[in-house]
């Protein structure tokens, strides 16, 4: 719980230019997908970015695996500076990082065996012989549960919830010291969600990995998390310790996120907020992004954009708001 | 607009630069050279005076070094002698040039009018015996060779009912007019048939694609007539498609034109450029390839401002934000 | 287009007319022909039992030279049909895969090929002279030689359409997750391009392939009756029809037989494609 930081993320911007025609008239506009986010990662624990959908928080995910090159920002794992690695460097680094993606079934090559997707980083990284990588792949196979017998088989034979198994025995296969999880198990039945959550948690202590979890359903993320950072408009509102965060929320937009969810918002009665438009990713509201959303808004949010400080309770959670709770 | 009319210019000035040099290097590579057909007709020349003859036409340098003198002197009006012909290439282009636009324009105009009316019949009825019909016509028609069709044509009209020309077009200024139509209805016929096909089937699946859009059942639902939704909001939408294809077209359109003018001995560029060759005419083959390119990317650069002129998109996406 | 024939009737037709093909020398060694023979006595011969479909200007069979020039025109088809769509298959990989300047420059590229004027190249390329490209005479000269060469030019006019198609595929698939998350692990572009997203865009590749098949053989057709394709005595459709126009008037069957196989061939390769396509539509099987 309290290791080093694996994974230090500063400052990370990442904007998307808008294609507007076919024939590219017109000034560039951007979508600003993740506006300045920081946070760190230590090792052995499980970091849950949580928001609405458009919030960025894939786009977190997919800056930090250099999916995407971030605008600007570092990205620090073990060490390195990700975003200024090239190639034979990226690639090595790549070794240590497992990723898991929400729709199983697109997240595995259909034309591929289930043994070969599950060896595929170990093809790829060039380790062992063909046939240590199989054998290999057969150990990830019993570990997640899936028949040994089935491994010649292609995605398309199995189910949502066999075929996130696979992707997590494939994440895991070059023993990664990361792992980045977007939203995992929403797109499974709510039965099939405890079992691979349990996988999920069953697989860090056994292998003493360190999660990155997105997620938007508050209560995956209150059942994986140690700790927690909610975004809002490409940057984190709010940010620390599970427990804190969930039942002592103070930005006013983590509570009417919890407001929503009723076994874990309590009795805190009806939602506060009228939750309106989300907010435009290519036109931002100046100021406080939340600000038109927000309950407790005032003159001051619609000027300044709040920093995220800790606002002095006493408590070790970070929040960006003027007025926290 | 205007931008957008620039850039494409530009780029098809480009593009044919680029291609007079690819053309010029591969006349180059043809059977024979200038110089050899030169002693071949004077046995007089010793291959002293033949090294001398190169070295005089520059044909000793290397061929960046030819290519730039070539362009330099094209870039001035100058492109060279005709061989077979002895006389400065440009002159024989003119009429030539003249004789195909009519060719090509003719062509594409029955060509779509007939492709555009049966595909857009074949949209409006679907699955109905006509559709089916016409379906099957266009079919054979992009899978007839150009040439067989000319061929066939000329059997049934010329050969067997004997009505029409099978080639020749008389070129003496003194022709009637309803002499030169006559000569035309046949290579018009053969390359409006080999088009006509391709344009049905794309105005069908355009226009098909288009009535099931959102936009026309709504117009349905306010009240429009059938007539009214069809012809303003369901063509206008289908043809934006059609003509982007038309304009990738007009290369083979030109293709065709070549073979109905090899066919029919008409006197135009297609059949010009195949003489020029056969008959390792350098300059000509060179000139009348490089003007079939041009004709062909201005045919590209009308159709795409016919283009941005009816997709709405183009035009007010510069004043718009966002998608 | 209505089901009148069954789904894979095309193919059948196709299947059919290459065995056919292929029997050619069985025809033959059956007749006592050989489809090269030129024998002046026998020129324009009415069908016969010796000849069943008669002779052509030259005395020839004409069973066997339709034959003979259907293993030609069926092989160049295929055989440029297939370079055509490893050239464009892999312009369309790279320019969809690394996207940017690279996928903007082949992309120009593959418009100005389909915007010009391809025919009159073509026959350029096909009176090209190979021994001023250093090729030895005894090679430039020899009868095969036609054969390759059209290969080659048949093919170099006909990737553009597989790889706009390709291009478009892999936009598609590299954004799709399990491209994603090659990627991610550390898969190098090579990798990603031919197992990941080759292997995924294969249906559509195979559409356009069979397409271009009877584009090759229209090309072909024309070109060698232009006198500029396959070179005689080797048959092949387009050039049995070299000399068609001299004997429409005389022997018209002649100018009958060759087009209408490559009528055939094409509009069958065309149908077969269609038919693929549509079973790949997304709209008419459902996803």
């Amino acid at each position: 719980m309290n290791g080093a930081a694996l994974l230090s993320v500063e400052g990370l911007v990442k904007h998307f230019p808008v294609q507007r025609s076919l024939f590219r008239l017109g000034r560039g506009t951007v979508v600003r997908a993740v506006n300045g986010v920081s946070f760190e990662l230590r090792t052995g624990e499980t970091l849950a970015l949580v928001g609405e959908t458009g919030c960025g928080k894939t786009t977190v995910a997919r800056a930090v695996a250099m999916l995407y090159r971030p605008t600007t920002g570092r990205v620090r794992f073990r060490g390195q500076d990700m975003t200024r690695l090239r190639r034979r460097g990226l690639k090595a680094a790549r070794r240590h990082i497992g990723l898991i993606f929400q729709d199983p079934l697109s997240s595995l090559n259909p034309r591929l065996s289930v043994a070969r997707l599950i060896a595929e980083p170990l093809a790829i990284h060039g380790i062992g012989s063909s046939r240590q990588r199989r054998e290999r792949a057969f150990e990830l196979a019993a570990a997640v549960g899936i028949a040994i017998g089935d491994l010649d088989r292609h995605p398309h034979a199995f189910s949502g919830g066999q075929c996130q198994r696979i992707a997590i025995a494939r994440a895991l296969a070059s023993d990664p010291a990361l792992v980045i999880a977007d939203e995992p198990v929403s797109s499974l039945d709510a039965s099939i969600q405890s079992q691979v959550l349990n996988l999920l948690i069953d697989m860090k202590e056994r292998r003493g990995l360190s999660y990155l979890f997105i997620t938007h359903d508050i209560a995956v993320a209150d059942a994986i998390a140690d700790r927690v950072a909610v975004m809002y408009a490409g940057r984190i509102v709010e940010f620390g310790g599970r427990d804190e965060v969930f039942h002592h929320p103070v930005h006013p937009y983590t509570r009417a996120l919890l407001d929503a969810v009723p076994q874990l918002g309590g009795d805190r009665g009806k939602a506060r907020s009228e939750p309106t438009e989300p907010p435009s990713a290519t036109s931002s509201p100046s100021g406080c992004p939340y600000h038109p959303r927000c309950p407790k808004a005032q003159a001051l949010c619609k000027e300044t954009m709040p920093d995220l400080t800790s606002p002095g309770g006493g408590g070790a959670t970070l929040a960006a708001c003027h007025f926290p709770d | 607009m205007t931008r957008f009319a620039v850039t494409r210019a530009i780029e098809g000035l480009i593009v044919l630069l680029v291609m007079s040099f690819v053309v010029y290097g591969l006349i180059g590579l043809m059977p024979g050279d200038p110089i050899d057909l030169m002693i071949a007709s004077n046995p007089k020349l010793t291959s002293a005076d033949a090294q001398r003859l190169r070295a005089l036409y520059g044909l000793d340098r290397p061929i960046l070094e030819r290519y730039l003198n070539w362009l330099t002197a094209a870039l001035q009006g100058d492109f060279g002698y005709s061989r077979a012909f002895a006389r400065p290439v440009l002159e024989l282009i003119g009429p030539r040039l003249v004789n195909t636009l009519v060719l090509m324009v003719a062509s594409l105009t029955v060509a779509l009018i007939v492709g555009l009316a049966a595909g857009l019949y074949a949209a409006l009825h679907p699955r109905s015996l006509i559709d089916d019909l016409i379906g099957y016509l266009s079919f054979i028609s992009i899978s007839t060779p150009t040439f067989w069709l000319a061929l066939l044509l000329m059997m049934l009209f010329s050969v067997v009912l004997g009505v029409l020309p099978a080639s020749g077009m008389p070129v003496g200024a003194d022709t009637g007019l309803g002499e030169r139509l006559r000569h035309l209805i046949l290579p018009v016929a053969t390359l409006s048939l080999a088009s006509a096909g391709g344009y049905t089937r794309y105005m069908r699946a355009a226009m098909i694609e288009t009535l099931g859009q959102d936009f026309i059942r709504t117009a349905r639902a306010k009240g429009a007539s059938e007539m009214r939704v069809v012809l303003r909001h369901g063509l206008r939408n289908a043809l934006i498609p059609v003509i982007t294809v038309i304009a990738l077209d007009f290369g083979a359109l030109f293709s065709g034109a070549l073979i109905t003018e090899t066919m029919f001995a008409y006197p135009g560029m297609g059949k010009a450029i195949y003489d020029a060759i056969m008959a390792n005419d350098f300059n000509l083959a060179l000139v009348t390839l490089l003007f079939a390119t041009l004709t062909t990317l201005v045919g590209n650069f009308a159709a795409d401002l016919g283009y941005a002129w009816l997709d709405p998109r183009i035009s007010l996406a510069a004043g718009r934000a966002g998608t | 287009m209505p089901l009148l024939w069954g789904r894979l009737l095309p193919g059948g037709v196709l299947v059919l007319l290459a065995a056919l093909a292929l029997s050619a020398p069985i025809y033959e060694a059956a007749w006592g022909i050989d489809p090269n023979a030129v024998d002046l006595s026998q020129r324009y011969g009415q069908p016969s039992l010796t000849h069943p479909l008669g002779t052509d200007e030259l005395g020839r069979d004409l069973v066997a030279r339709l034959l003979r020039g259907g293993r030609v025109s069926l092989s160049v088809g295929l055989v440029a049909a297939l370079m055509a769509t490893a050239i464009g298959t892999m312009i369309g990989l790279l320019a969809g895969y690394f996207g940017g300047k690279l996928d903007a420059l082949l992309m120009r590229l593959t418009d100005s090929v389909i915007a010009l004027p391809l025919l009159p190249l073509l026959i350029v390329l096909a009176a090209v002279d190979l021994t001023k490209l250093g090729v030895p005479a005894a090679i430039a000269q020899s009868e095969d030689v036609s054969l390759y060469r059209i290969v080659i030019i048949t093919g170099l006019a006909s990737w553009t359409t597989v790889a706009r198609l390709v291009r478009g595929e892999t936009l598609a698939l590299r954004e799709r997750e399990f491209v994603l998350a090659a990627i991610g692990q550390g898969a190098g572009a090579f990798r990603v391009m031919f197992v990941h997203i080759f292997p995924n865009a294969l249906t559509p590749i195979i559409v356009a392939a069979t397409l271009s098949v009877g584009n090759v053989i229209l090309f072909e057709s024309v070109l060698s009756f232009l006198g500029l394709g396959i070179q005689p005595p080797i048959a092949s459709w387009g050039n049995m029809l070299t000399h068609a126009q001299e004997t429409i008037w005389s022997a018209p069957a002649l100018a009958i037989y060759p087009g209408v196989l490559i009528l055939i061939v094409v509009a069958n390769c065309n149908l077969l494609g269609d038919r693929l396509r549509d079973s790949l539509d997304p709209r008419s099987v459902g996803r």
